[in-house]
């Protein structure tokens, strides 16, 4: 990894929260010109899911070989969780590969883990060389679910490698508009449509992730335009599962994303607030259903799922 | 209040260092920030001079962070200058510090890489001035005392360290001159500047994102608010501005008399109903 990067200086030091951590950081200033750093992660390599994050396949954990996303979605929670906007790669593949393991032995039948909570899984493949490295280890627990949440196109170690049944590419959309209001330096709707076509062609299981949902005027015809675009290119029936899900952060992170980004309109809208988790307020909270409805003329409900 | 928008206080130990950065950027006494020696000008330059060491320079520019502190919250940029010595770098270059070193604890600190195209290099803060140069970094008396005040007052992107080599194992610390020392800073000048301009520029961008809107100001003056209600206002204010609402904020204030707690109420209801979607 260094060697891609000869003409940066390369700054060492104990531990990357000495950085990552700190007080008074600006995200949003970082943002602009983010450092990475390589880092071991101590402890905590698998960790349960949240509850209602994902799909039904047994307890869900998920892990995390990278903190912050090289996209700038301005929904996105990483914003208010993190303190900073530099990425963090955890190098030490070794020890998630010997968590992962017994993990696995702990909870044995089907169990799904999720590589992109805290990041992008593939966006950054060509420098952390993740699914090149975990692509194996899973390919010798076909009992077990690995899904690798994404908006990146960087496809190739995937295409270039023997599709894994149990390997599932998860690609979230939000309608064209909505994605060129707040879903900065991310790839064009079409080439992400591109992408999942290649790898379903492939042989590779793909996913839908339609999050977050942002209440718009309107929003049901994008949506339907969306779906269109998003279905015709795909063979519908064999996409491994549909979900959608609603903005939503805990109210901590919505707190912190407001103070970056006081201009924001979106962040300005009312907003609500529910077990200490903020959401857009809607009174009638019907167009998810209505969504939920549009969305179900592609789609069979059995792989559908709502994210809560 | 533009050159305050922007405004960069640069800090240094010595008033060799001082001089030719009070010719680069035309600064003038100025008797009105306490009793500390400060020289600033009209476009929100202004330099500080702390004495050597860490101490003087925490305690210095701690004072100065303190002096300019406003209820606006307008974020101010920090640039340390000076010379230092260096195991191999040629005398006259000049790096900024991407992490900064006391020597005295062992405590490293790391500035944000926010200015590019400048050489960068490790900054290490000694008690007493070091010949030896035991590591390939830069050697000097005050970044740690410098940092570790200035980044207490503004985001630490806006806090940096720029030194420039006086000393090497070839030309030892023992041989400086104060003639070297102005030449040297004053051959330094063109880079300074550009240092000061791109800060300067993340400041008014930082100001002018987290800027107060001046309905909040006005009423302020206008009513009495509890803090709670403060922070209440704030945001509120904010939020008519994001949505593009500014003239209806307007308004909804010129409706008055109002107390405070209804004009609250007011705004509230205001911003439910201008974002109703149907």
């Amino acid at each position: 990894m260094l060697s891609r990067y000869p003409d940066v200086p390369h700054i060492f030091c104990e531990r990357y929260g000495e950085i990552f951590n700190r007080n008074s950081q600006n995200f949003r200033l970082q943002k602009k010109s983010p450092a990475l750093i390589l880092a071991r992660k101590h402890g905590n390599l698998v960790l349960p899911a949240p509850k209602g994050y994902g799909f039904d396949n047994g307890p869900g954990f998920y892990f995390s070989h990278m903190f912050n996303c090289v996209y700038d979605c301005r929904y996105c929670f990483l914003q208010g969780m993190y303190r900073s906007a530099n990425y963090v790669v955890f190098v030490n593949y070794e020890e998630f590969e010997s968590a992962l393991h017994a993990n696995i032995t702990k909870y044995p039948g089907p169990s799904v883990y999720y590589s992109g909570y805290d990041c992008d899984s593939l966006a950054l493949e060509p420098v952390s060389k993740f699914c090149k490295y975990f692509l194996p280890f899973f390919s010798k627990h076909p009992e077990v679910v690995m899904e690798i949440r994404t908006k990146s196109t960087q496809a190739r170690t995937l295409l270039e490698s023997t599709p894994l049944k149990n390997c599932i590419v998860a690609m979230s959309f939000t309608a064209h508009d909505e994605a060129r209001k707040w879903e900065h330096k991310v790839p064009s709707i079409a080439k992400r449509i591109d992408t999942l076509k290649k790898l379903q062609q492939a042989g590779w299981p793909v996913a839908i992730r339609f999050e977050p949902l942002i209440y718009e005027p309107n929003m049901l015809q994008r949506y339907l335009s969306l779906f269109e675009q998003v279905f015709s290119a795909l063979d519908s029936s064999a996409i491994h599962s549909v979900s959608t899900g609603e903005f939503r952060m805990p109210a901590e992170y919505m707190k912190n994303i407001i103070k970056l980004y006081p201009d924001e309109p979106l962040f300005a809208r009312p907003m609500h607030k529910k077990n200490g988790v903020m959401s857009l307020f809607d009174k009638n909270n019907s167009y998810h259903e209505a969504i939920e409805k549009l969305l179900l003329r592609f789609i069979s409900a059995e792989q559908y799922y709502r994210c809560v | 209040m533009t050159s305050k928008m922007g405004q960069v206080n640069i800090v240094v130990a010595h008033a060799l260092e001082a001089r030719p950065l009070i010719k680069c950027f035309g600064l003038k006494p100025n008797k009105a920030v306490g009793a500390l020696t400060i020289y600033s000008n009209d476009t929100g330059v202004c330099v500080v001079i702390t004495g050597m060491g860490k101490q003087s320079s925490h305690a210095t520019t701690n004072r100065l962070a303190v002096l300019l502190t406003n209820d606006l919250g307008v974020q101010e940029g920090w640039l340390n200058v000076g010379i230092a010595g260096h195991k191999t770098a040629e005398v006259g270059s000049g790096f900024l510090a991407n992490k900064i070193i006391d020597a005295g604890s062992a405590k490293a600190v790391y500035p944000v890489p926010v200015l590019k195209d400048k050489p960068t290099s490790a900054v290490i803060t000694v008690d007493q001035p070091e010949l030896e140069y035991s590591e390939d970094a830069v050697f000097e008396m005050e970044a740690f005392g410098f940092w570790a005040a200035a980044s207490n007052h503004s985001f630490i992107e806006l806090v940096q360290v720029y030194k420039i080599i006086s000393d090497n194992l070839k030309y030892p610390a023992d041989q400086l001159d104060n003639v070297f020392i102005e030449k040297l800073i004053a051959n330094h000048c063109d880079r300074i500047e550009s240092v000061v301009l791109n800060l300067k520029e993340l400041v008014r961008e930082v100001n002018e994102i987290y800027r107060l809107p001046d309905e909040y100001e006005e009423l302020q003056k206008k009513f009495r608010f509890t803090v709670t209600q403060l922070h209440q206002l704030k945001r509120l204010c904010r939020r008519f501005h994001a949505l593009g609402l500014a003239d209806k904020l307007v308004e909804i204030i010129d409706e008055s008399p109002y107390t405070s707690k209804q004009l609250i109420q007011n705004l509230d209801l205001a911003l439910l109903s201008e974002t109703k979607i149907e």
